[in-house]
């Protein structure tokens, strides 16, 4: 039976209405250092190549979605920079456009304001080496765990020979080789989210962007997924922006965790967790002091949006220190 | 082999139910299964042309309804622009029996396959038009999203996804509509011109040959099944994966 026509954007098919054009904030001219000197932007994974400046970087951005109830705007004033090799968190509450901040950096949303530049270049269509990974793992249930693990290298036309090879040694480091043959209808949520990894593996990414991709399992299950995420961006060294909702979760996997207001969106504030990067971490004083600090955060970010007051910062309080990110200012 | 076993059953107990219902009727109208052999038998060579025919139409017909229907089912289930025009026409046309139009078809194409062949596809084709935008549709935003991520084309998003994605909806309707196909076959072929089963059944009831009638009745009905098994096996077959879960 015909329902109802739906005029509802939706997600749209292609980019919503937002002019690429629109003048944002200036981005630095190519090769003009924007980092302080001595910053650390202590990236594991960084190329010797590789262009200075962030690999991620939002300036000033501003995404309204054009809904038939009216304009949603899900962020506004967006600042935020993600160094190459670096893992950082971003958690807020729901509904406060951390989805969408995923989606323009993978470049299938074009800001409405501002800018979304990926290794210096503004983003206007998906990138080779760039992953998105979503909460349902958008794997495809008629396609065998090798040919799913290999979507992206077909998609991009590689050779068979090399899409094999890169296919089952991303299969193996997710312990999915030997179910290489089977559909995703056979295999459990955790091996779902595993096969979902190894497609973006197999693409070689130094960007790994994930929409609260552990959080459709059950507890057990989590930690070891969250161990795996851990041992696989050491081993791999891609930068990682991992939406969550758990501050466990973003407290074992950011470096740095970043809180966002209630819609719109924009940065409240950026905690450092220095710490990270152990799987003993877990457990430790410091790991609980950084998810009391997140929670801190978040409440304060639910409780007084628009105001812009600097949280004073108590001098007996010791590092890690919380910050307010102001206008994208690098932290130090 | 379960599935054998049950199907055997199956047609076991529908045999056993005409069986019964024939010698209670005793009517030369029904004749019980076992005297039906010999009638089949009997008219095969007089069938087989009919047979032939009614084949080529409703084969023909279902395969030009879908390849129209398929192609535009996709576009408008993908795009929401072409879906808020046609929405409105497919409201109105979809639920007309199309078979009202018979008489216009008989007066515009002639009493030969035309006629029956555009009834037939006419049915078709909305039924699988509506049934493909509908699965179209549906396709889990983040599947498409997960896909352009990895820097698919508008094609490549079609033949990845929409297209497999809507491929069991459209052979479910194809399997359902097999029956409104051979039913409007019949009707048609009854009602004009003077080839295939249809005209077949109604030619011998008009002579009076029960027995004639009889095996055009049970061909017909043949017809049927088979369509619809065929339509359930390259459903499955091309399903596969939907079979291990
Ligand atoms: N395609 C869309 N059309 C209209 N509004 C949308 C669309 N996608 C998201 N939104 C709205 O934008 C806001 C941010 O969404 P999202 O980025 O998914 O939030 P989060 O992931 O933080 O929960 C929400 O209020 C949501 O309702
Ligand atoms: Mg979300």
């Amino acid at each position: 039976m015909p329902t109802s026509p739906q005029a509802a954007p939706g997600i749209p098919h292609d980019a919503p209405g937002a002019p690429r054009d629109a003048p944002g904030i200036p981005h630095d001219a190519p090769g003009a250092p924007r980092d302080v000197p001595g910053a650390p932007h202590a990236a594991p994974g960084a190329p010797p190549g590789a262009p200075p400046g962030p690999l991620l970087s939002y300036e000033g951005l501003t995404l309204t979605y054009p809904a038939t109830a009216g304009p949603v705007t899900a962020l506004a004033g967006y600042t935020l920079a993600v160094s190459r090799g670096e893992p950082l968190a971003l958690i807020g509450p729901s509904g406060c456009g951390k989805s969408t901040s995923l989606l323009l950096a993978a470049g299938l949303l074009a800001p409405t304001e501002g800018s979304v530049c990926v290794a210096g270049e503004p983003i206007t269509r998906p990138r080779l080496t760039t992953a998105l990974i979503l909460q349902d793992f958008g794997l495809l249930p008629w396609k065998t765990v090798r040919e799913n693990a290999a979507l992206g290298l077909r998609i991009r036309h590689f050779s068979r020979a090399e899409r094999e090879q890169r296919t089952d040694r991303a299969l193996e480091q997710v312990g999915l080789l030997e179910f290489a043959r089977a559909y995703p209808g056979e295999l459990s949520g955790g091996m779902r989210q595993r096969l979902a990894l190894a497609r973006a593996l197999a693409l070689d990414v130094d960007l790994m962007l994930m929409d609260e991709p552990l959080s459709a399992l059950d507890a057990l299950l989590r930690e070891g997924l969250q161990d795996l995420l851990l041992g696989l961006w050491q081993e791999r060294g891609y930068a990682q922006l991992l939406v969550t909702h758990s501050i466990e979760e973003a407290a074992f996997l950011g470096r740095r965790i970043v809180v966002l207001t209630p819609r719109p969106g924009r940065v409240a504030a950026i905690i450092d967790n220095p710490g990270m990067g152990e799987h003993s971490y877990r457990g430790t004083q410091a790991f609980y002091l950084i998810c009391q600090q997140v929670r801190a955060a978040l409440q304060k970010s639910r409780g007084d949006t628009p105001a812009p007051t600097l949280q004073k910062s108590r001098g007996d309080t010791p590092a890690p220190a919380l910050q307010k990110s102001r206008g994208g200012a690098t932290h130090a | 082999m379960r599935r054998l076993l049950a199907y055997l059953a199956a047609l076991a107990v529908i045999l056993l139910g005409w069986h019964l219902t024939a010698l209670a009727l005793d009517s030369p109208a029904l004749p019980t299964p076992l005297a039906t052999l010999p009638m089949l038998y009997r008219f095969a060579p007089q069938l087989a042309p009919d047979f032939l025919v009614s084949i080529y139409r409703v084969v023909l017909a279902m395969l030009l309804g879908t390849v129209i229907a398929m192609p535009l089912g996709l576009a408008v289930g993908r795009s929401p622009r072409l879906d808020a025009l046609l929405a409105p026409l497919l409201y109105i046309l979809y639920p007309i029996p199309k078979i009202v139009l018979l008489p216009v078809l008989l007066v515009l194409l002639g009493l030969a396959d035309a006629p029956k062949i555009v009834l037939i596809a006419l049915t078709i084709f909305f039924q699988v038009l509506v049934t493909v935008r509908d699965a179209a549709k549906a396709v889990p935003p983040a599947a498409v999203l997960s896909v352009r991520s990895l820097g698919a084309s508008r094609l490549d998003v079609f033949t990845n996804v929409v297209i497999p994605a809507s491929l069991p909806e459209l052979f479910t309707a194809l399997r359902i509509s097999s029956g409104t196909a051979v039913a409007i076959l019949f009707f048609a072929e009854a009602i004009a011109g003077n080839t295939g089963l249809g005209y077949f059944i109604v030619d011998s009831w008009a002579m009076i040959n029960y027995p004639r009638m009889f095996a055009g009745i049970i061909v017909m009905a043949l017809l049927g099944v088979v369509l619809y098994e065929l339509f359930d096996l390259a459903e499955r077959h091309l399903t596969r994966w939907r079979q291990k879960r």
